[in-house]
């Protein structure tokens, strides 16, 4: 294999590509780059083994090939090499040389064969999406995502398409975020899926198209981005029914202003336990009360006018789960609708976005007497 | 204020073999013979304590029973008996807290006392550790060697010099003499490896460590270089002369229970077994204290003593049984070797928080999906049982298989 390459298009897919890498990992492979060089492009792969990145660069090809280097080292002389084209060989024992108009640099690689190839996906469903709206949802939920490994499904996106909406619902057991396009439509659908969250970072950041095709398989799913593909397994297992804990009888309703609440939250939380991140909100008619203490950090509490008519009550809540709600609604008012300390705070948008609706709860901390 | 500051007389009382000189106070046959505390041979325990007698057979404390067996045969092994050794620390607990309000316990056997302000009081320091060890050899027939300092980590270097039944006492302007003298692997905080090291640069006292550029020092240990020679100097500031009386402490840092296996063991139903045994322990001296935990630790000793920890912290509290138990059986499925079978076995409990009010119940994060009421309200019915009628009086069927077979 032997190209020649500007450096730093290489650089940027590199930084790019390295996202997928692992850190430590027992296969030494899994910390290569997959180079492959044919048809006037080279080809750069990097996978974690559920979700793999693939990416190309036009360059000058002198010899087709391909090889696996080590992302890090390479990374690493990338970074320092000045903005000169490059141009990048190998040998048979998969010793990859690198040579500048100055400096030659030899890095060790390992044989292609060895690399995990990506999935081949043999039944599949194909979609068109439009990219700044699946990234819009995405954002909407993927907060709500578990990070607790034990956790298994609750880790990844629930993606539901359905022939006349597309929702994705994410919760980790202490809230949940759905949203659904009911503008969508499809001649076909598909089971539910469930997707990592790694995949929907790595699309967010790199998508830049208008479109992007979306390919379900039977336990991978790919987004193709034009120059980028991402390929992700699914999780399995069965998502929980989400719709049976979603509680309907919540009557009492409040209003209030979403940035005067969310400045209000993160100053009275700075007086919040550092574990459990406790407010309590003392609600009455026309206003709500913010209130966290420590033995620690002392004591701080703040008033909020709101819009509620109904009986007095007293709730308390993780303030990093209220804010990351309230940080994901457009609309200048909050909607929250409440039933009693021991139940879930539904949190709304004041108006839904038309053809969409955004649909949060958060369960409360339970009040010592 | 900082005179004053310097002024400080801490003293370190370390009782002498404290659980064997229980047992041959209790037991007048046994006294001036090598008495072995920890377990009997053909059990698998650790020496908790031996008295001087056996120490001369080069037993030390952590050494497995087995191997004391081999190096004096004709000791005499005794189980320990914690609530005795408990009972009498109480006793002890009693008697300094007569000398000064500023007791602080550091384990069952050793406190620190500030003694500053009883010096005008009582007459001097000397005459204070005098009477306490009277005290103490009156009322409990027991020993314990003294040192007096002007700080914690001095005090207790003191005390060890002359042991047992020994008292040292270093005057503030005595500190260069003798504690500077010392070998670095006296002070606190200094094991085998970091005195190697430290020989290596050329510094074996105290003294070299504290007049060794601390630029050298942090080249070797990083930050904690400069934390070493702090405690050479005796500067650990407030830390090392503020004494915390035991109802000032805050709640421990951590809670945990391990069991060593009679057999090693790599039968996976007898370990899940035991770390549900554990689990019970655990969460049940967790919900005494009304903690909940974040975090949970799990502990593996293989058979050639090599000793692993794993742990995971959680986004809420954890305090019932089977939370502890399917957490830490995840950790084990982790970690576990399976080509080696296992001797010992923990759990220990960080990050805690008081999460339970005064009736019982406890404040945490409601579930979405898993909300079970019933096991909520059966906590406080199973400790409350346990606690009136013992602990082997309710537990779950899978422990009941090995761990109490016996009864």
């Amino acid at each position: 294999m032997k190209f020649k390459i500007s450096c730093s298009e290489l650089r940027n897919e590199l930084l790019i590509l390295s996202g997928v890498l692992v850190a430590k990992t027992t296969h030494p492979i899994l910390g290569c780059i997959l180079f492959e060089a044919k048809g006037g492009k080279l080809f750069l792969t990097a996978t974690d083994l559920e979700v793999s990145l693939q990416s190309s660069i036009e360059c000058e090809i002198e010899e087709e090939g391909a090889v696996a280097v080590p992302g890090k080292i390479l990374i690493e002389t990338m970074r320092e090499l000045p903005d000169y084209p490059v141009e990048i060989s190998s040998d048979e024992e998969f010793r990859v040389k690198l040579k500048t108009s100055s400096g030659e640099f030899k890095i060790f690689g390992a044989d292609y064969k060895e690399y995990p190839q990506v999935p081949k996906i043999k039944k599949k469903v194909v979609f068109n999406l439009d990219s700044s709206k699946i990234k819009r949802m995405i954002e909407k939920v993927i907060f709500a995502v578990s990070r607790d490994e034990l956790k298994g499904v609750l880790t990844g996106v629930l993606f539901q398409v359905k022939k006349e909406e597309l929702r994705l619902v994410a919760t980790d057991g202490h809230r949940l975020s759905k949203v659904v396009d009911k503008t969508f439509r499809s001649d076909e659908i598909t089971k539910d899926i469930i997707i990592p969250p790694k995949a929907l970072n790595l699309f967010m950041r790199n998508v830049d198209s208008e479109k992007i095709t979306f390919t379900v398989g039977e336990s991978f799913v790919v987004f193709d981005l034009g120059n980028k593909c991402i390929y992700s397994s699914l999780l399995q297992g069965e998502f929980p029914d989400y719709e049976s804990v979603i509680p309907l009888e919540n009557e009492k309703k409040l209003i209030v202003d979403r940035e005067k609440f969310i400045q209000s939250l993160r100053i009275v939380q700075v007086f919040a336990n550092r574990m459990t991140l406790q407010v309590k909100m003392n609600i009455s008619k026309g206003e709500m009360e913010i209130v966290s203490e420590d033995v620690d950090r002392g004591e701080g509490r703040e008033k909020v006018p709101v819009d509620y008519d109904d009986e007095s009550m007293t709730i308390g809540f993780n303030a990093g789960y209220l804010l990351d709600s309230l940080k994901c609604i457009e609309t200048e008012d909050v909607l929250l609708e409440l039933k009693e300390p021991d139940s879930g705070c539904i949190i709304l948008p004041r108006m839904q976005k038309e053809g969409e609706e955004h649909f949060m709860l958060v369960m409360p901390i339970k009040l010592k007497d | 204020m900082s005179g004053w500051i310097n002024k400080k007389r801490i003293m370190h009382i370390d009782m002498d073999a404290f659980f064997a000189s229980i047992e041959q106070r209790d037991l007048p046959s046994i006294k001036g013979k090598p008495v072995i505390v920890g377990g009997i041979p053909g059990s698998r325990g650790v020496v908790a304590t031996c008295s001087y007698e056996a120490r001369k057979s080069g037993i030390t404390s952590g050494m497995p029973i087995s191997e004391a067996k081999k190096r004096c045969p004709k000791a005499i092994f005794l189980r320990t008996y914690g609530k005795k050794y408990l009972y009498t620390a109480w006793q002890l607990l009693e008697i300094w807290n007569r000398f000064t309000p500023l007791v602080e316990p550091v384990s069952i056997d050793e406190a620190y006392l500030d003694i500053t302000g009883s010096i005008g009081m009582l007459g001097n320091e000397e005459k204070i550790a005098l009477l306490i060890k009277k005290e103490i050899r009156e009322k409990l027939k027991l020993t314990c060697s003294i040192g007096i300092a002007p700080n914690k980590v001095f005090a207790k270097i003191a005390s060890g010099l002359q042991k047992p039944d020994g008292l040292t006492i270093i005057k503030d302007d005595e500190v260069d003499k003798i504690i500077f003298n010392l070998p670095v692997s006296k002070l606190w905080g200094i094991g085998k490896k970091s005195e190697k090291v430290l020989n290596r640069l050329g510094i074996k006292t105290i003294g070299e460590l504290a007049n060794t550029p601390t630029k050298v020092l942090k080249q070797w240990f990083g930050i904690n270089g400069e934390l070493i020679q702090r405690i050479a100097k005796g500067e650990e500031k407030n830390k090392n002369i503020e004494i915390i009386p035991l109802d000032k402490k805050e709640h421990e840092k951590s809670i945990g229970n391990e069991h060593t296996f009679p057999e090693d063991t790599d039968s996976i139903d007898y370990i899940f077994s035991e770390l549900m045994n554990l689990s019970q322990k655990t969460g049940k001296r967790l919900r005494e204290k009304r903690l909940g935990a974040k975090t949970i630790t799990l502990k593996l000793r293989y058979k050639g003593f090599f000793t692993t920890t794993h742990q995971k912290s959680f986004p809420n509290f954890i305090y019932k049984d089977e939370e502890i138990f399917f957490h830490s059986k995840a950790l084990f499925n982790k970690i576990y070797n399976k080509k080696e079978k296992i001797r010992l076995i923990g759990i220990s409990l960080s990050s805690l928080l008081s999460i339970f009010d005064t009736s019982g119940n406890p404040s945490i994060q409601k579930e979405l999906f898993f909300y079970n009421s019933k096991t909520e309200r059966l906590y406080p019915v199973l400790d409350s049982l346990k606690e009136r009628f013992g602990e082997k009086i309710i537990s779950r069927g899978k422990v009941l298989q090995y761990a109490y077979k016996n009864i």
